[in-house]
């Protein structure tokens, strides 16, 4: 597998690949089982990807190029040029474990890409780098098709954009992103309803201008749905050799209603300008330090 | 918009205060209702507004001759933000300053080929 967390690898939704770093997030729509995810340069879309879950019916993949190729033309109202690539295009290593079929088009833009069904995972899904007519590079697409990947074997999964890493188990379901400039926020639950929000926010001295960082924990609960509650409980820590804190709203029970515990981390990488948060309720103990340790802060 | 190219009205008044941030003053708007209004209660005919440092620190970039991917790339830089939330957060500002006619822009010409 990729390099975990290094920049210019991108993850969203279990779906990797390794991209020019000026290329970034778009685009996205649905979920781990269905979606679609493109990457720009500013200018013009130049990575996509689609994926689905292919549940018990298997796939063909000649089949789903064929179905393709068919809503291609009908889009581009039969200009595109669309041909089938050798077998060979694709190194070996991209077509371990799975059924791929690689090809090419061109219309307005020169694209090249390839349709996969993993063994594996049971994704089925459709990757294409696309370039302006003048600039086509044909090493690139390769090196960015032949890194794209749909399941990795440690039972984590990447989530890496705008230069912001991490890995997470992959039993959490992104619920919620919540991007503005100068804050990311992913919102994941797992299915027994534990809860895991991981955070970054850049220009840090100006938001620590405001509150500083021991003050955050409490908003940080606050923003956990449903609310944390009760008695913050935290203490200093070092977190990647950063100032830190370690905060924690301990389990409690009232009558018949439990109240998982809320425990979490929030660091201040001065180099970087940021502060990044983890926090998990309900879930398995240590799991913030588990998912602070992958985050890269710089 | 990325290769068009920013520049401050030069109907505006803009002073660097000594906390670096930028004092605009401008004429007020007024048209029709609001002109009889603000002659009826002696309004002053010119505004202020103080962009923050941040605003202040983009709008001091603004040259004439830097476009706005130009200043996306500053902004990247200097705030240590990801291109995209550089782009975003660079566009909204500048959409509102142009809606206050402080900025306008210049559309530079796609040079044809002659061959």
């Amino acid at each position: 597998m990729g390099n975990t967390t290094a920049r210019g690898r991108f993850g969203w939704q279990g779906i990797e690949a390794d991209v020019p770093t000026p290329w970034e997030l778009s685009a996205y729509r649905g979920d781990r089982d269905s979606g679609y995810a493109a990457l720009d340069d500013g200018v013009q879309v130049r990575f996509q990807v689609r994926w689905n879950r292919r549940g018990a019916r298997r796939v063909h993949v000649g089949v789903m190029l064929d179905r393709y190729c068919r809503s291609l033309h009908k889009k581009t109202k039969g200009r595109a040029a669309f041909d089938r690539l050798d077998p060979g295009f694709l190194p070996a290593r991209a077509r371990k474990d799975r059924e791929v079929e690689a090809f090419r088009w061109h219309a307005e833009v020169s694209v090249f890409g390839f349709a996969w069904t993993c063994h594996t995972c049971g994704r089925v899904g459709l990757a294409e780098v696309l370039f302006p007519v003048e600039e086509v590079d044909r090493p690139t697409a390769i090196r960015v098709l032949s890194s794209t990947e749909d399941h990795r074997s440690d039972g984590q999964c990447l989530w890496s954009v705008y230069d912001f890493a991490f890995l997470a188990p992959h039993t959490y379901n992104l619920q919620q992103p919540d991007f503005v400039p100068g804050r990311l926020c992913f919102r994941f639950r797992a299915p027994e309803r534990a809860r895991l929000t991981v955070g970054r926010w850049s220009m840090a001295a100006e938001w620590l201008k405001k509150r500083p960082l021991e003050d955050w924990s409490r908003d940080l609960v606050a923003q956990m749905q449903p609310a944390g509650r009760g008695k913050v409980e935290q203490c200093r820590v070092e977190v990647r050799g950063h100032e830190g804190w370690r905060f924690l709203i301990p389990a409690a029970r009232r009558g018949l209603v439990r109240r998982a515990a809320v425990e979490g981390l929030v660091w201040h990488c001065t180099q970087s300008d940021k502060v990044y948060a983890v926090v998990a309720q309900g879930s398995e103990d240590g799991l913030p330090e588990t998912v602070a340790a992958t985050v890269q802060c710089v | 918009m990325l290769e068009s190219v920013p520049r401050l009205n030069a109907g505006v008044h803009w002073e660097e205060l000594d906390t670096g941030e930028l004092l605009v003053t401008y004429e007020r708007d007024a048209r029709g209702l609001k002109r009889v209004l603000a002659r009826l209660l002696v309004a002053p005919r010119t505004a202020q507004v103080v962009l923050d440092k941040i605003g202040s620190r983009v709008v001091k970039q603004i040259d004439g001759a830097k476009t706005v991917a130009d200043l996306v790339g500053f902004v990247s830089e200097e705030f240590k933000l990801s291109r995209k939330e550089a782009e975003v957060a660079l566009l909204k500002y500048l959409a509102l300053l142009g809606k206050r006619n402080f900025v306008g822009f210049d559309v530079r010409p796609v040079a044809k080929e002659t061959m």
